[in-house]
């Protein structure tokens, strides 16, 4: 079966290129703009991992997270930021990737996570 | 050494033998056979000793000596007295004679009535001399004092500080001129008033603290002065004890710091500027990397659409990238105005078209007082630079608004524009939240932001600067919880730019 990916990100040019990164990769993705709208699509989608923004204008990435968990949720989530150095706010995350991040290192991530 | 003596006998023989003994002596001897004429003597030669007999017909030793000692206290009187004369003689010491010998004259006695006189002369010269020195002494010890004094209250009043002594209760019962100079000098004034604007003690003051334990402390404090400017001072005090101990007053110490907490905030806000377009250029590099990798996917796939996504990312990113580099440019350097000829009616209708948006959406009812297309003239502007400017001032107005949504019932934002002989102004007026003075002060400060994150503190600063490049000023008028009123007025003709 597909794993599916959700990218949250508020910059339109990121969340393009990673659902075409993923995408060429075999993925399936879903799209939130904001942590706000993430919780959402998260329950319509159900997606296998999440790609997380920290900073985001309505709700930050940490918010979503905690969100989450406190609902059961335990799907693993990788950081990508441009906040380097923020590793703390998110203690369970998966991986932290600094933007501009290289694609392939993002990928491999993925993979291994989701054992593909 | 005493040296005039004055022999006074009406007998000659005893005249000449003391004449000629006292001579020998070293004395410069005068004589006088009688009263009268050793008075006379006396007023001519002033002698430093009187030897005179007791009784001579016409004037008596008695009156001579009485005379004498009237007229010159100083001169010592030795009475020559006969047998039987005792209550006189005794009389004549009451009356002021050194001593007295009697006849026939002992040469041991002489000497002795002489030595006595010579000392007494002696001791009142020295005492004389003191007393000179003495008042010497007081003197210039008077014109040191009063000199020194002088030099402190010089040094208090021009000392580069604001130096001010306070009592218990705050009241500056004391102030140097520089202090005088911006706070004003009325007695029963208080340095919460003056320096604060407050109506009671600051919650934390150094002189508080200086009373309570007696030490020296600091602060850093926005003082406001006398003519409304606000300043940052950095406060010193410490403690005057009075007689017993007790801590009576504190001095406080102002130095003015303004320029260095400027540059501090400055320096800060500078660092987090850098920090926020390294943020920025990330994202870009990302977005850039994200369109970059689109077309090659495209290309791969003969994608079109993939492609043209890509492109569009790239274009976008470039695009932002070209606005960062303008901005930082435009607040690194002064931007020569590129100054055309344009209709003041377009310039509003412009900026009107790209802010309705959010003003519709915010509910804020616009009053305008514009040109219209009859009345419309040219204004000589940099179109870029002052359309950045004005549009700075009318989102803040919005955002005033906003703030107030719900409290107010009906928000407005009232623009006008007015031609006088000279200048154009431009008037954009809110009714929000206002802005108290302080933040009237350092509204066009660099990064200085009353929107917590949402302001950068760029745009006002790029305003003022933008209207002074026009050689136009900025000003703003406001009341805390009323309006805010940015007048932009520039001048007419700018072809001396």
């Amino acid at each position: 079966m597909t794993k599916k990916i959700m990218i949250v990100d508020d910059d339109p040019a990121i969340t393009r290129y990673l659902e075409t990164l993923f995408k060429d990769n075999g993925f399936d993705t879903c799209i939130a703009d904001d942590g706000k709208q993430a919780m959402d699509v998260f329950l319509d989608q159900q997606p296998d991992l999440i790609t997380l923004d920290l900073e985001m204008p309505e709700e930050w990435g940490p918010r979503f997270f905690r969100k989450i968990s406190k609902k059961g949720y335990t799907t693993p989530v990788i950081v990508i930021s441009g906040l380097s150095g923020r590793t703390h706010s998110i203690p369970k995350a998966e991986a932290f990737f600094a933007k501009p991040f290289k694609p392939e290192e993002v990928l491999a991530k993925v993979k291994a996570v989701l054992g593909v | 050494m005493t040296n005039k003596l004055l022999v006074v006998d009406d007998e000659e023989g005893i005249r000449e033998i003391l004449e000629i003994t006292l001579t020998d002596a070293g004395y410069d001897v005068l004589t006088a056979e009688n009263g009268f004429a050793g008075l006379d003597m006396v007023k001519t030669h002033k002698p430093d000793i009187v030897l005179t007999d007791i009784r001579m017909p016409g004037m008596d030793g008695m009156a001579l000596l009485k005379s004498v000692k009237q007229l010159f206290p100083d001169i010592e009187v030795i009475m020559i007295t006969g047998y039987g004369d005792a209550n006189l003689a005794i009389e004549s010491l009451k009356t002021g004679a050194v001593d007295f010998i009697s006849k026939p004259v002992n040469q041991d006695v002489l000497d002795i009535a002489l030595k006595r006189a010579n000392d007494r002369i002696l001791t009142r010269e020295k005492l004389a001399d003191h007393t000179r020195n003495l008042e010497f002494l007081v003197a210039e010890k008077t014109r040191k004092l009063a000199e020194s004094e002088k030099r402190y209250i010089q040094l208090f009043n021009e000392s580069p500080a604001y130096i001010s002594i306070l009592d218990q209760h705050f009241r500056i019962v004391e102030s140097n001129n520089r202090f005088k100079d911006q706070f004003g000098d009325d007695p029963d004034m208080y340095c919460f008033q003056v320096q604060q604007q407050h109506t009671s003690p600051c919650d934390t003051c150094p002189v508080k603290e200086t009373f309570a334990d007696g030490r020296s402390h600091t602060a850093e404090m926005d003082v406001t002065l006398k003519d409304g400017h606000i300043r940052r001072f950095f406060i010193q005090t410490s403690a005057i004890p009075d007689d017993s101990g007790r801590i009576s007053h504190v001095m406080e110490m102002c130095t003015d710091i303004t320029v260095i907490h400027d540059l501090q905030d400055h320096l800060a806000a500078l660092g987090l500027h850098i920090s926020s377009i390294s943020h920025g250029i990330k994202g870009m590099l990302t977005g850039l990397d994200g369109g970059d990798y689109l077309i090659r996917s495209g290309l791969e796939q003969k994608d079109f659409h993939k492609i043209a996504n890509g492109w569009d990312i790239i274009r976008e990113k470039i695009a932002m990238i070209r606005q960062m580099v303008l901005d930082i440019l435009f607040h690194s350097k002064n931007r020569t105005p590129d100054m055309q000829p344009v209709s003041v009616f377009d310039f509003i209708q412009e900026l009107l078209t790209t802010m309705d948006p959010r003003i519709q959406k915010a509910g804020i009812d616009l009053i305008l007082d514009i040109p219209s297309p009859s009345t419309d003239f040219d204004v000589m502007m940099d179109k870029t630079m002052l359309f950045g400017a004005c549009l700075a001032i009318l989102e803040n107005a919005v955002d005033a608004c906003i703030s107030v949504k719900g409290v107010r019932k009906k928000l407005e934002i009232q623009i006008q524009v007015v031609e006088t002989l000279r200048q154009v102004v431009f008037k954009i007026r809110d009714n929000g939240k206002g802005l108290d003075k302080r933040y009237r002060q350092r509204i066009f400060s660099l990064f200085y932001s009353d929107k917590g994150n949402k302001g950068t503190g760029l745009g006002l600063f790029v305003a003022r600067r933008s209207v002074q490049q026009h050689q136009g000023e900025i000003q703003v008028d406001s009341e805390p919880g009323k309006f805010t009123e940015f007048t932009i007025a520039i001048p007419k003709k700018t072809s001396d730019i």
